[in-house]
């Protein structure tokens, strides 16, 4: 994992004693209400419904125990005992105080966290696969180059207000478990015929108001030019995205409107123009990047007798079993596994995380996974060096912190913002809707037995719960003061990415659960066989019999 | 005459900016620095450019920070001063322009930023090549010098001494 040296920890401490300064002058009526917005945003603070909520950058979804147990500290501290993994892979705390925010910075530096760049107009936190250096399906490992973008990226001089947000994604895997073709710039590693490492370089994709998928804009960047090339497509971007419309300002709507083609001319003209030698990586920094990423000490083991073992404790207890079976998952490494904490148990809001289950994550981290924590865009923690022959162990224990629930991959595991319970931008609430559907979910066989399927629900157009890539996507929207939900199906997310359609009109709020069971009824009516994904269905019979039985 | 800073300290601005209305009737005073509207300047330097004999200082221009700068790049890079307007503080396409000026163009003389410039971006502007600040009247300059003397390490560099992140740290 990256560990800061001192330029990293004072980088970071100049930018929390500027933003002291600045909240310094806010408070004493020296900055304005609209100069001191994009400021405070650029440092992660929102001012929320009920608070302020600040939200804490986890690069690359990496934690450490040390940082999971000062993220403990400060949600007791400052917070109300918890705090929320979102969908890209950050914390936030919803209930701070606005003064004592310098403060929290400056103890979340203690532990190598800041909160710059989590949101405003600017490049955002870089995402990457949850799975980065145990996936089996590896080619090359994405978090040295996400670590160099995270440096890059942080406090750049030119690109700070910028027309929109922006977010960047790293992929090194061939299943792309980062959605980078939802980014402003999705980067997959790969190795080339030669053996070189580059970036296949997609750009323009987005949810929000207009979604849409990225398109390939280099087919091959060698490795050493990564940061020239982000440079010219950021200058592009900067110089000719819109302005006049918030809701026109993404890169997605420039690239629509140039087209990809010449889109690409322009980035290479400004690549051509300004990539000076200064900004190639050379091998060393790579290597540098490289090493703080290396494999940890695995134990060689026996991998028969231990998939026996585990056969024999599985086949004796139905719930380790069905644990086992949802939230483990393939390891790079024999007699390891990967193993889902689940943020989705009843009666919790999805992503929601108490002090308390912050320090047993970090325990358990020490002691069955070298003190790591990845978050998933799935809104739950992954520990992802397990020895299979601990996984029972830690199964009774992270069952005992509420953290076992085995639903990974299911309607349960609801993907949900925290809505208009606590956003301001929020039109309708999400985390009622989600506890509804929660509900019908008390018989295990029964969710068991629609098989896999993604389910997501956003509050507003912001989408951020990114509903359009769900099989089942829930919007909540306002309706003269009434809150209602739009139904979209048939959205996937990874490499066979696509939006989902509009099923129907919106349903009222009490409705919705009750439309989740129609769809499912459908589906399970329909399939032709327990191995037809409900996705796969929906694609098969097409939207009309789901519609039929929903608006029945 | 109002102050800007120049160099990281508070000076007195000796150049006068003249606004597109002003041009119609204008006329240059003797040893006066006059920055020109980029058109104003483009009709007076265009033919022979003898028009331009009428000052006595070689004139700059100002522009507005989307401004296309690459059909004059060549004209440009010759001049003392370009100045960049930022329309609204929010609005940063300036900061790519005036990196674009040094870094593509060459550009060496003063690049100066001003309108809706606040304290807290000039450190960034002055690592994309920005010289000299003239902030709107409300901002305070010495808040805006302290963040230049307090902003020394960056992984980024600036436009003359670009840096990638590790260099200089394995």
């Amino acid at each position: 994992m990256y560990q800061y040296d001192d330029y990293d920890r004072q980088v970071v401490s100049d930018r929390v004693q500027q933003f002291k300064g600045q909240m310094d002058r806010y408070l004493q009526g020296e900055l304005s209400e609209e100069v001191f917005l994009p400021l405070r945003l650029q440092n992660g603070l929102y001012v929320q419904k009920h608070a302020p909520m600040l939200r804490v950058a986890v690069p690359y979804g990496m934690l450490s125990a040390q940082q999971l147990r000062k993220v403990s500290v400060v949600s007791r501290r400052y917070d109300r005992g918890y705090c929320h993994i979102t969908t890209r892979q950050n914390i936030q705390f919803n209930w701070v105080e606005m003064d004592q925010v310098p403060t929290i910075l400056e103890q979340l530096l203690d532990v190598d966290m800041h909160a710059i760049q989590t949101s405003g107009n600017c490049i955002r936190n870089t995402t990457c696969d949850p799975l980065a250096g145990v996936a089996k399906d590896e080619a090359v490992d994405p978090r040295p180059y996400c670590e160099i973008i995270r440096q890059w990226s942080m406090i750049h001089p030119e690109f700070a207000f910028l027309p929109r947000k922006f977010k960047i994604a790293v992929i090194g895997a061939s299943e792309d478990r980062a959605s980078i073709q939802l980014h402003d710039i999705g980067l997959r590693l790969i190795k080339n015929k030669e053996g070189n490492v580059g970036f296949q370089v997609w750009v323009g994709g987005g949810l929000g108001r207009t979604p849409v998928l990225a398109s390939v804009l280099r087919e091959f960047l060698p490795q050493r030019e990564l940061l020239a090339y982000l440079k010219a497509v950021l200058r592009v971007f900067n110089l000719h995205g819109r302005r006049d419309n918030k809701y026109k300002a993404r890169i997605k709507i420039l690239v629509k409107a140039l087209g990809v083609a010449n889109f690409k001319e322009q980035v290479e003209d400004q690549f051509n123009q300004t990539r000076s030698a200064e900004y190639l990586l050379d091998d060393n920094e790579l290597k540098h990047a490289q090493s703080f990423f290396q494999a940890p000490p695995y134990e060689p083991v026996d991998a028969v007798q231990i998939e026996a073992e585990l056969a024999g404790l599985r086949r004796h207890n139905l719930l380790f079993d069905r644990w086992v079976a949802y939230n483990v998952t393939d390891h790079k490494v024999p007699g390891y596994a990967a193993v889902t904490l689940s943020l989705k148990s009843a009666g919790q809001a999805p992503g929601d995380i108490s002090a308390s289950q912050l320090d047993w994550v970090a325990e358990l981290s020490e002691r069955y996974s070298f003190g790591e924590v990845r978050t998933s865009q799935q809104q739950n923690l992954i520990l992802p060096d397990v020895k299979i022959a601990s996984l029972y162990a830690l199964w009774r224990e992270s069952t005992q912190a509420e953290l076992a629930t085995p639903t990974i991959g299911t309607a349960a595991d609801i993907v949900c913002c925290p809505g208009a319970d606590f956003c301001n931008l929020a039109t309708a609430r999400s985390i009622p809707v989600s506890s509804a559907i929660q509900q019908r979910f008390t018989d295990l066989d029964n969710l068991y037995d629609l098989g896999k399927i993604s389910l997501r629900i956003s509050g507003c157009i912001n989408a951020c719960a990114h509903h359009h890539i769900a099989n089942i996507g829930i919007l909540g929207v306002d309706k003269g003061g009434q809150e209602y939900y739009q139904i979209t199906l048939g959205g996937r997310s990874g490499s066979d990415a696509q939006l989902g359609k509009v099923l129907g009109p919106s349903v009222p709020a009490d409705a919705v659960a009750d439309a989740m069971t129609d769809l499912f009824q459908v589906y399970l009516n329909h399939r032709n066989s327990h191995a037809e994904t409900f996705v796969d269905t929906y694609q098969r019979i097409g939207r009309a019999p789901f519609k039929e039985q929903v608006y029945a | 005459m109002p102050n800007v800073i120049k160099d990281g300290g508070i000076v007195e601005d000796s150049w006068q900016l003249i606004e597109m209305a002003e041009t119609e009737t204008f006329s240059p005073q003797p040893k006066q620095q006059y920055i020109l509207p980029l058109s104003f300047w483009l009709g007076l330097a265009n033919g022979d450019g003898s028009a331009l004999d009428a000052f006595d200082c070689l004139p700059g221009i100002w522009i507005d920070g989307d401004q296309d700068l690459e059909p004059f790049a060549e004209r440009i890079s010759k001049l003392p001063l370009v100045a960049i307007r930022f329309g609204a503080f929010s609005d940063g396409t300036g900061f790519s322009t005036g990196a674009l000026l040094r870094e593509a163009y060459g550009y060496q003389g003063e690049l100066r930023a001003f309108g809706d410039v606040i304290a807290d971006q000039v450190s960034s502007l002055r690592r994309c090549g920005f010289n000299v600040f003239s902030l709107q009247d409300n901002e305070n300059l010495e808040t805006a010098c302290a963040q230049l003397v307090n902003s020394s390490l960056s992984y980024q560099g600036s436009i003359y001494n670009p840096r990638t992140p590790f260099k200089f740290r394995y």
